[in-house]
């Protein structure tokens, strides 16, 4: 076990530090042989790469600002049936960065009728009211920003 | 205009929000032209294809933009109330007849192309 504290040490002293704090149980087994030699290295560099992939992430994340963070788990689908939820998990892929191709959200004529109480308690569109009640009013759509 | 071109993933929210004047769409278009087949965009715009001439205040730059845009896209038409509402209209302080909504879907739910 002596061995296996130097590890330990040394992965730590490279900066790697979780790979030095891999579970025991992959060092164990690698030191009884259960795995071979380059299936051992490959597995503590994973967790180490993996670790911070996501550490990377977090930062950036927090960098960026973001007011809420949405994820595309919690996107209601049934809420825009004319959205492609395939087509979006693909995008959510990112393989089409690899290929260079751009993507167009094209979020117009999202009309909808303020509700009545909304126009007139709040006083927030500027809708003449004669109009208020024919049909559907295009109203601002409001999809980014 | 490198730093607009380092990155592998560009996003421009909100396209058509204002309307360009030329010295700016002239830069938008040597942006997109900069990027073409070198680096992904996304955009984000609630104006139709068809304005952007308009918008741009050139159909002829607004074209080669299209174009370079276009040649590589994935184009996700998205249709509907605003996803910012939903609580409202689920609650039902939104107006809206639920039936019309349904209508409303099947009318204008925007299929989603795949162009390549």
């Amino acid at each position: 076990m002596i061995e296996l504290e130097q590890a330990r040490h040394r992965l730590e002293e490279l900066g790697l530090a979780q790979a030095a704090q891999s579970p025991d149980a992959i060092l164990e087994a690698a030191s009884r042989g259960q795995s071979t030699d380059l299936s051992f290295l490959n597995e503590l560099l994973e967790a180490e790469f993996q670790e911070r992939q996501r550490r990377n992430v977090e930062v950036r994340m927090k960098l960026a600002h973001l007011l809420y963070r949405h994820t595309l788990r919690e996107f209601d689908f049934t809420f825009q049936p004319g959205i492609d939820d395939r087509l979006i998990r693909e995008l959510a892929s990112l393989a089409f960065i690899g290929r260079q191709e751009n993507v167009l959200l094209d979020c117009r004529s999202i009309s909808f009728r303020w509700p009545n109480r909304w126009r007139f308690a709040e006083g927030v569109r500027g809708e003449p009211a004669g109009q208020a009640d024919e049909g559907v009013p295009e109203t601002a759509s409001s999809c980014g920003g | 205009m490198r730093v607009y071109l380092r990155p592998r993933l560009l996003v421009v929210d909100e396209v058509g929000y204002l309307p360009l004047d030329p010295l700016a769409a002239n830069l938008f278009f040597q942006l997109v032209s900069a990027r073409y087949e070198k680096g992904s965009m996304i955009l984000t715009s609630n104006k139709n294809i068809g304005e952007w001439g308009e918008l741009m205040g050139d159909p002829v730059l607004a074209t080669a933009v299209l174009d370079r845009l276009l040649h590589h896209c994935h184009v996700v038409n998205i249709r509907g109330n605003s996803y910012r509402l939903k609580d409202k209209i689920k609650t039902g302080i939104y107006s809206t007849p639920g039936a019309q909504v349904g209508q409303f879907y099947s009318v204008a739910g925007g299929s989603n192309e795949f162009r390549r």
